[in-house]
């Protein structure tokens, strides 16, 4: 069960009010990965938006037929952290892939056409809700960035 | 041609209805740039945000203490298209540094603060625009990606014409049709541009294939199937799509 504390506390929800919350609870469930469990992997349609519960997620970058590599993880996510930003947001494709990074890890799934239908019936949810989402966005660009700068080197860089 | 007219086909006003674009007139302000100034700087506060109205602004990922370079742009943008959506980010700095790359360029400048105002009066309006801006974001993650996965000196270009023409023909929804291809190709060869009207523009969208040393291939009238099809037949395997060509 995905309790109102919980739901308050989460990263792109923290502006909503507790009638609000209880309007995303409807459509929220728990699951449960184990170490290396691929959660989702880039390319793919998304159905679901993302929250860490517990543990431990790593955000990789891959590119398609390719295994993942250690290094290639962008950024490592934990508790009350929102992933799978995709979900919401055209052309719905994850940019990334999610695997489970700790032992185990306990993570909600928000089904993304229940949430886009609720942002629909009330716009208040829905610019709450994007607005921190746009900061997610903002954030992994950021990690990407890091990424790109760390990969290239400078000097390759400069050769684009 | 008036400014609301103009803010019609802007990429994050898209939904909103005339009253609201109207209220959205009154916060707009009219800049001109010339070529090679810096419109603003990676670190600098992010306070508004900017449309270009016509020429182009590169966006480039400008490295500490080394001048600017056209061989750092991540990618163009042209008429309709939006920068600044870090301005709605924390910290609220520029994730990339911008230029005018053409002439001259026009651009369309919206205070942060005007917005806000706007959306805590109405919601709807403020659902729309940040869904909007996080669409103009998912791209630019997407342009940031393609480009540092792709070699120094991509041996294909191909450019998308994307002026207001091309736009209101369906531009945007080809240049993203052939981002999904490439992704999905896993291709890292291909360089993505996208630029002015070549003066066609009753044959619009239109795009062009460069691929080695050999001819440009300009396609006319292009749609997301379609490109598809001439990423897959003329990209991948050579054969140039003929019924597609300008002639």
């Amino acid at each position: 069960m995905i309790t109102l504390d919980f739901l308050e506390n989460v990263e792109v929800f923290k502006e909503l009010d507790d009638n609000q919350l209880a309007e995303v609870q409807k459509y929220c469930r728990e699951t449960e990965f184990s170490r290396g469990d691929k959660i989702f992997g880039a390319g793919e349609a998304p159905r679901y938006l993302w929250v860490v519960m517990d543990g431990q997620v790593a955000l990789q970058w891959e590119l398609p037929g390719r295994s993942a590599l250690p290094e290639t993880t962008i950024t490592t996510l934990s508790e009350k952290m929102t992933f799978g930003w995709s979900s919401l947001v055209p052309p719905y494709k994850y940019r990334l892939s999610a695997y489970c990074s700790t032992r185990t890890c306990k993570v909600m799934q928000i089904e993304k056409d229940a949430l886009i239908n609720l942002f629909e019936q009330d716009a208040e949810i829905g610019y709450k809700v994007m607005i921190k989402l746009l900061s997610v966005v903002g954030s992994r660009f950021l990690n990407l960035q890091d990424e790109v700068a760390k990969r290239r080197g400078s000097d390759i860089m400069n050769q684009w | 041609m008036t400014i609301l007219y103009f803010l019609k086909n802007v990429d994050i006003f898209k939904g909103l209805n005339d009253v609201q674009l109207t209220q959205i007139q009154q916060g707009c302000r009219e800049k001109e740039y010339h070529s090679g100034n810096r419109l603003f700087a990676e670190g600098e506060t992010a306070d508004r945000i900017w449309i270009v109205m016509n020429g182009q602004v590169d966006l480039r990922f400008d490295l500490p203490g080394r001048p600017t370079s056209e061989e750092n742009t991540i990618f163009s943008i042209t008429a309709t298209s939006t920068l600044g959506w870090s301005s709605f980010v924390p910290p609220y700095q520029y994730k990339l540094s911008a230029y005018c790359a053409t002439r001259t360029c026009k651009i369309l400048q919206i205070d942060k603060e005007f917005l806000f105002n706007l959306f805590k009066k109405d919601f709807r309006m403020g659902f729309l625009i940040i869904s909007n801006l996080a669409g103009v974001a998912s791209t630019h993650f997407h342009q940031l990606q393609n480009s540092a996965t792709g070699p120094p000196s991509s041996a294909i270009t191909i450019t998308v014409h994307m002026a207001t023409c091309g736009i209101a023909a369906g531009a945007r929804e080809v240049m993203t049709a052939l981002m999904e291809e490439i992704y999905s190709s896993g291709r890292q060869d291909i360089r993505v541009k996208s630029s002015g009207c070549i003066g066609k523009c009753p044959t619009e969208p239109n795009v062009t294939v460069e691929i080695g040393g050999e001819e440009p291939v300009v396609y006319q009238k292009m749609t997301p199937e379609k490109i598809c099809q001439v990423f897959q037949k003329h990209i991948i395997k050579g054969k140039v799509q003929e019924d597609y060509k300008l002639i």
